[in-house]
């Protein structure tokens, strides 16, 4: 009896290792390999940042849906159309940099180096476009929302090239000194500009004059060109997606 | 015999239940798999020998496989992996066991 009551016990426990070997045999064979906690961590942070983003995305279309509502209902008249339509012409350029704009931020003052190195490395003295191009990188990831480079506006499609002893900015062709000047928090701008092996940083180690300041109220105008598209077109079907 | 149709009905049982481990436990579970296969290859191997305790089979098989999962969560949460232990320790008994088994089952057969 005794023995056979062992029997049972040890069939239970091979049963037990049946079961949860085939259910870890059922297992999503891709990810085979031991989830710590920090890919975890991470990937919950991906997940809560997605789930921002779906928020912001239904506010929008709360908005939007609002809108068609008003445009749809009978007491909406041609004065409304003309102001709501005048509204969104503003909106939009504010956000395309066609109209002056003002606010808080910091200026850079930026002069060659005075020193004359040798013959080889006074490249390594004169300021680049590309040193220009990754402080206006810099003031972008730091969301300044305006950038002017001596008083031109950077707007989403100006390059900035290398033009000899100058650049040019746009149709605008600069020498130095150059005064950078960008529209955002001035704490945020300024500690990503002085950030430890940053751009700045590494001008000031040759010798290139760089003076950020923070100023209470910069003003920067509207871009007067109106981008023409030669080779953009629309699509035949519209955007339906 | 018994315990070969116990251990099929639990292979048959575990694809037909609809549950599967939530991924975060996955590897805990593993572990788990690992510790309770080294017990039964621990079981049979003592059966051979002659040697074989219920009780202690029992209490090692389900004190493994605790132990071993609750490790490798410890480990996780220490930032110590020490699954590796768990994989070391029961791997090589493992391939011990099965070696033993082996050297048995041939000398039963050469008895004959």
């Amino acid at each position: 009896m005794r023995n056979n009551n062992k029997l049972w016990i040890i069939m239970i426990t091979f049963m037990i290792t049946g079961i949860i070997t085939s259910i870890q045999f059922k297992q999503d064979k891709n990810r085979t390999d031991i989830i710590t906690m920090k890919s975890l961590y991470e990937e919950q942070k991906n997940i809560d940042n997605e789930n921002l983003e779906i928020e912001r995305l239904g506010k929008t279309l709360v908005e939007l849906e609002e809108k068609l509502k008003s445009y749809q209902s009978k007491e909406y008249g041609d004065e409304d159309i003309v102001s709501s339509l005048e509204e969104e012409l503003e909106a939009n350029k504010i956000a395309a940099g066609f109209k002056e704009l003002q606010g808080p931020g910091i200026s850079i003052h930026m002069k060659d180096s005075e020193q004359l190195g040798d013959a080889q490395d006074v490249m390594n003295f004169v300021i680049h476009n590309s040193d220009v191009l990754q402080i206006i990188n810099d003031l972008r990831s730091g969301d300044a929302e305006r950038i002017a480079i001596n008083g031109s506006p950077v707007g989403w499609d100006s390059e900035i090239d290398c033009n000899g002893a100058t650049i040019r900015v746009g149709n605008d062709i600069f020498a130095p000194p150059f005064i950078v000047e960008a529209i955002g928090d001035p704490q945020k701008l300024e500690g990503i500009l002085n950030a430890p092996n940053s751009i700045v940083q590494l001008m000031k180690i040759w010798d290139i004059q760089i003076d950020i300041q923070q100023v209470d109220n910069i003003t920067i105008r509207g871009i007067n060109s109106t981008p023409t598209y030669k080779y953009l077109k629309k699509d035949e079907e519209g955007d339906k997606r | 015999m018994l315990p070969l149709i116990g251990l099929l009905i639990g292979i048959v049982l575990g694809f037909i239940i609809p549950y599967s481990v939530p991924l975060i436990y996955s590897s805990y579970m593993s572990i788990a798999v690992l510790a309770a296969l080294d017990s039964v290859f621990g079981g049979i191997r003592s059966s051979l020998e002659q040697k074989f305790d219920s009780n202690i089979f029992i209490s090692g098989f389900f004190g493994n496989t605790i132990l071993a999962a609750f490790l490798a969560y410890v480990g996780d949460r220490l930032g110590v992996p020490l699954y590796y232990a768990a994989i070391f320790a029961f791997g090589t008994r493992l391939f011990q066991n099965f070696a033993i088994i082996r050297r048995h089952l041939i000398k039963n057969i050469l008895k004959k």
